[in-house]
């Protein structure tokens, strides 16, 4: 198996695209960090699943925009399973709104959440990388990232951009410790979080509106992600570092098409 | 296995080197295909280096032919094709790994030299894919794997031909992903940077070579089995959602310069 005897944390594991690549990581033979913020309940259930595997799992509450909080869940992994070999920083926070009505405080929760909670997770865990000269970290961004924005979400496109050039940024200065940090930006993936801040009948329109648009015709599922970091985690890519890969069924190869 | 039942043409999977050297990509991304279960299709200009990668895939105990052909003639590229459904009745990936490199200043080079480099990078994979796509639309999709260089991105002086060569390379893939999606029909794109291969070798001096590694933040050479991972990511459903992408394999190079190791 791909990851055997790896040890992984992955942020935000409770549901959608880090719970599914929890479960593949387990799947490949890694031991599993299940982190989350408020769903103790999932979690936990991730961690079952796990261990039905027959892997070693332990849930770990930390909210991302908590950096106190995320040192912590490093040092109380590194001491359960005395190493982290793969880190996915994928907790993600999202608020809608018109650009002229983003609130100060909304706007914070995003770049608290989703960029300086991937900054502090990746320094805490690649200080410990580095001494072991060997890591993976993945970062999960967003095409919204790319610069290939849609209205009412401009807090979290900015937050994935800027995720991109840190990823670029810590994969040039960790790449002599024998850290690879690369980068995920989905397109449309059908998740929970596609539905907050939205109605049902929104959501549906969204996926009708991906399958006409994406090249591939279809809305991507979490295991597209899954599949993707599991590549990435492995030592099949131990010469890509720095990167984004765009999992997102062709959406930007075809900019004409639009949200 | 990740390829279990497809069947894989790789354009230019042979690369001669001594026995026992380094693997080229195209022979490095065959014999990884054909571990992963694919039958594999190695074609080469050069018979015997197709052959050679052949009798190394069956030494595993994988399937493989081998073919000889030129991919810068339409009835070549064509014929490989065909060679493959006829013996394996159908193409599911198409590697098209093919690449010469010349290394020369603009001014000093001949319109000879341009067109033939054009010719064997670029209409090479134009045609081959342009065959295989046809096969393809008719079973239900595939996928297709073209191999770039980040010298199209970032080039360096004294190989423009090569460098403008591969940038349409990366054009003609998005051009193929967003013409043939509907039909099921994948194209990415490997971008490799600087690699351990014969062909690296044979265009790179030593002290070259330093200068490089000095610009990776990995601070090592790339390998063709490390290129090979990257085409059999691609090739496989575990990317079953990208397609018009280009990934990098350049040890964190594009990331920025590491001023000091």
């Amino acid at each position: 198996m791909k990851l055997d005897n790896r040890v992984a944390l992955v942020t935000g594991s409770s549901r959608g695209i880090g719970q599914a690549t929890a479960l593949a990581f387990a799947r490949e033979g890694a031991d599993l960090i299940v982190n989350y913020r408020s769903r103790s309940e999932r979690a936990e259930e991730t961690v079952s699943q796990i261990r039905q595997m027959g892997r070693k799992a332990i849930a770990i509450k930390a909210d991302m925009a908590d950096g106190d909080a995320i040192d912590k869940m490093v040092e109380t992994a590194i001491s359960e399973f005395g190493k982290i070999d793969i880190l996915m920083n994928n907790a993600g926070a999202i608020r809608r709104a018109e650009f002229l009505d983003i609130s100060q405080e909304d706007w914070n929760i995003q770049m608290r959440t989703n960029l300086d909670g991937t900054f502090r997770c990746t320094q805490a865990v690649a200080r410990h990388m580095a001494d072991r000269k060997y890591g993976k970290i993945i970062n999960i961004a967003s095409m919204m990232g790319l610069g290939v924005n849609i209205p009412r979400i401009a807090g979290y496109s900015v937050s994935k951009g800027a995720i991109i050039t840190l990823t670029k940024a810590a994969a040039l200065e960790l790449g002599k410790y024998g850290i690879n940090v690369n980068c995920i930006a989905p397109g449309v993936i059908l998740t929970e979080f596609t539905h907050e801040g939205r109605t049902e009948k929104e959501v549906q329109e969204l996926v009708e509106k991906q399958e006409q648009t994406s090249l591939m015709g279809v809305i991507g599922k979490p295991e597209d992600i899954a599949n993707t970091a599991v590549f990435l985690a492995s030592d099949e890519s131990a010469f890509i570092t720095g990167q984004v890969i765009v999992v997102d069924g062709g959406y930007t190869s075809f900019l004409s098409h639009s949200v | 296995m990740r390829v279990q039942g497809k069947v894989a043409l790789v354009a230019g999977a042979g690369m001669m080197v001594p026995p026992g050297g380094k693997l080229g990509n195209g022979r490095a991304a065959a014999i990884l295909l054909a571990k992963e279960g694919a039958s594999v299709v190695a074609a080469d200009k050069s018979l015997e280096a197709a052959e050679a990668t052949v009798a190394i895939i069956k030494g595993n105990g994988g399937e493989a032919i081998a073919i000889q052909g030129d991919v810068s003639e339409e009835t070549d590229a064509r014929r490989m094709v065909e060679t493959t459904v006829e013996r394996y009745g159908k193409l599911d990936i198409l590697d098209n790994n093919v690449g010469i490199y010349l290394s020369k200043d603009i001014i000093d080079m001949s319109a000879e030299e341009w067109d033939h480099m054009m010719a064997v990078n670029v209409k090479g994979v134009f045609l081959v894919s342009k065959y295989a796509i046809k096969v393809m639309m008719n079973s239900g999709g595939g996928t297709i794997v073209n191999i770039s260089t980040i010298w199209a991105q970032q080039p360096s002086p004294g190989s423009a031909a090569y460098n403008t060569s591969k940038a349409a390379v990366t054009a003609l893939t998005r051009c193929m992903a967003v013409e043939y999606a509907p039909y099921g029909i994948r194209a990415n794109c490997v971008v490799p940077a600087v690699i351990d291969t014969p062909l690296f070798d044979s265009v790179v001096t030593p002290e070259g070579k330093k200068k490089r590694l000095e610009r990776i933040p990995l601070h090592r050479l790339g390998l063709a089995e490390e290129v090979a991972q990257a085409v059999l990511f691609f090739a496989s459903d575990e990317s079953a959602y990208t397609t018009g992408e280009t990934l990098l394999i350049d040890g964190g190079m594009m990331a920025g310069y590491p001023r000091s190791y």
